[in-house]
């Protein structure tokens, strides 16, 4: 019995926030939770979540760079999801191509969203950088260039001299308007409450540690029940019945 | 009585120890397949060449009613012999999009699969005993799914996601197929 009291008093509080947390993740989508946005500065630290670069790429005065919540921008419109890093950017004659962590987006030349070729499409995954000529984007990395080709969605090996002459994009310093636009809250940046309360309900806000400690929380639960149990039936011994 | 409490309380601790284990088999993430893999094994002796369906105004409003929320890009890309095609769409689950291959043959689902799942939580709609119920829907009056799904617990935004892409992939179908019946 007085065991059980110890334990019960060392992780009440702990069980309060566990209930608590375990109703609100339960009608998350009545609380809305997963679009509240939090994005205090030490929170997105604790996330990993950088702010954006102020880096971008400057084609004759339109910018195309990332910001947000794994959002591309060109001039000021937030206009495909890209998930960082946003490696490199190229312009042909009729449309962009920015490459992404996620994949290779195609914009039109007016900055509209096309479609977006990614791993499952077939775009290798070590390209790092873009390079265009006329109407043909070249995809380069350590290992041999390829030409992605747009029409049938695909990708062919290329000569290097081909690729020699190529126009290459490099990111630079974006305009002081759009760099002081690109880490405020309207800009999308953040950790959604859902995700917050989920970490914290299962302590991976706390890393492994925190996991291991919300595990003995529960196993002690279970210490409790039993425990209650045992004094229930050794009250019952007593009294004779 | 001690011994039956004994017992119970090395279950229980079995049994916590090993739900983790097999809970994060279930929720396991990745990419399953590739788009050249699956058309493969969709058209086995010649795959076709791509296409694209461009969106008209008309599309995009009807796409959005089926989503639920708004259609981005101006083309969706398939492959097709005769009436068959095969669509490799994307939705978000929970916060992260899931990639799937869907075959419709004669106006009816003949295939749907998981290519990427890349949520932590809700993979269980990867397995064909879920995938498996699509085959044979098709569209109603309302160009919905003309049939629904047993659920899985746990994943009910990921089951949303492949009931949208599902329904998404037959409207599709019906468009590219009156297009070259006109």
């Amino acid at each position: 019995m007085r065991w059980h009291s110890k334990i019960g008093l060392s992780i009440f509080l702990v069980v309060i926030f566990l209930a608590v947390s375990g109703v609100a993740l339960n009608h998350s989508p009545q609380l809305n939770l997963s679009h509240i946005k939090l994005s205090n500065g030490w929170l997105l630290k604790w996330y990993g979540l950088k702010p954006a670069t102020d880096q971008g790429f400057d084609f004759a005065g339109n910018w195309l760079y990332q910001a947000g919540d794994n959002q591309l921008f060109y001039n000021g419109q937030a206009v495909a999801n890209c998930r960082p890093p946003l490696m490199s950017a190229t312009q042909t004659q009729g449309l962009f191509a920015a490459l992404c962590g996620d994949g290779l987006v195609l914009l039109t030349a007016e900055g509209q969203f096309i479609e977006v070729f990614n791993d499952i499409q077939g775009l290798p995954t070590h390209i790092t950088q873009l390079a265009s000529q006329h109407k043909r984007i070249f995809l380069l990395s350590d290992s041999e260039p390829l030409e992605f080709k747009v029409n049938n969605f695909s990708v062919e090996p290329i000569d290097k001299e081909t690729v020699a002459t190529a126009n290459i994009t490099l990111a630079t310093s974006l305009p002081q308007q759009i760099a002081a636009s690109i880490n405020s809250p309207e800009s999308g940046l953040g950790v959604s409450l859902e995700t917050v309360v989920i970490d914290l309900h299962s302590g991976r806000f706390f890393g492994p540690l925190g996991v291991l400690f919300i595990d003995l929380v529960g196993l002690l639960l279970c210490v409790l029940a039993l425990t209650g149990l045992w004094s229930w039936i050794s009250r019952d011994r007593r009294n004779g019945r | 009585m001690l011994f039956a409490l004994k017992n119970t309380l090395i279950f229980i601790t079995v049994l916590l120890f090993t739900t983790p284990l097999v809970s994060s088999v279930a929720s396991a993430k990745g990419v399953f397949q590739s788009r050249a893999d699956f058309i493969g094994e969709v058209f086995p002796n010649q795959p076709p060449q791509s296409k694209v369906l461009w969106i008209t105004p008309e599309l995009r409003q009807q796409a959005q009613k089926i989503l639920g929320h708004p259609l981005y890009g101006l083309r969706i890309r398939y492959h097709r012999t005769d009436h068959k095609t095969a669509w490799i769409l994307e939705e978000i689950g929970k916060e992260m999009p899931i990639t799937m291959g869907v075959v419709v043959e004669n106006h009816k689902v003949a295939l749907v699969k998981i290519l990427a799942y890349r949520e932590s939580r809700g993979g269980e709609v990867r397995y064909r005993a879920y995938t498996n119920q699509y085959i044979g829907m098709g569209l109603d009056s309302n160009l919905r799914l003309n049939q629904s799904v047993d659920g899985i617990t746990g994943a009910t935004l990921s089951v949303w996601a492949v009931n949208k892409v599902v329904n998404l992939a037959l409207y599709y179908h019906s468009l590219v197929i009156s297009q070259t019946d006109h």
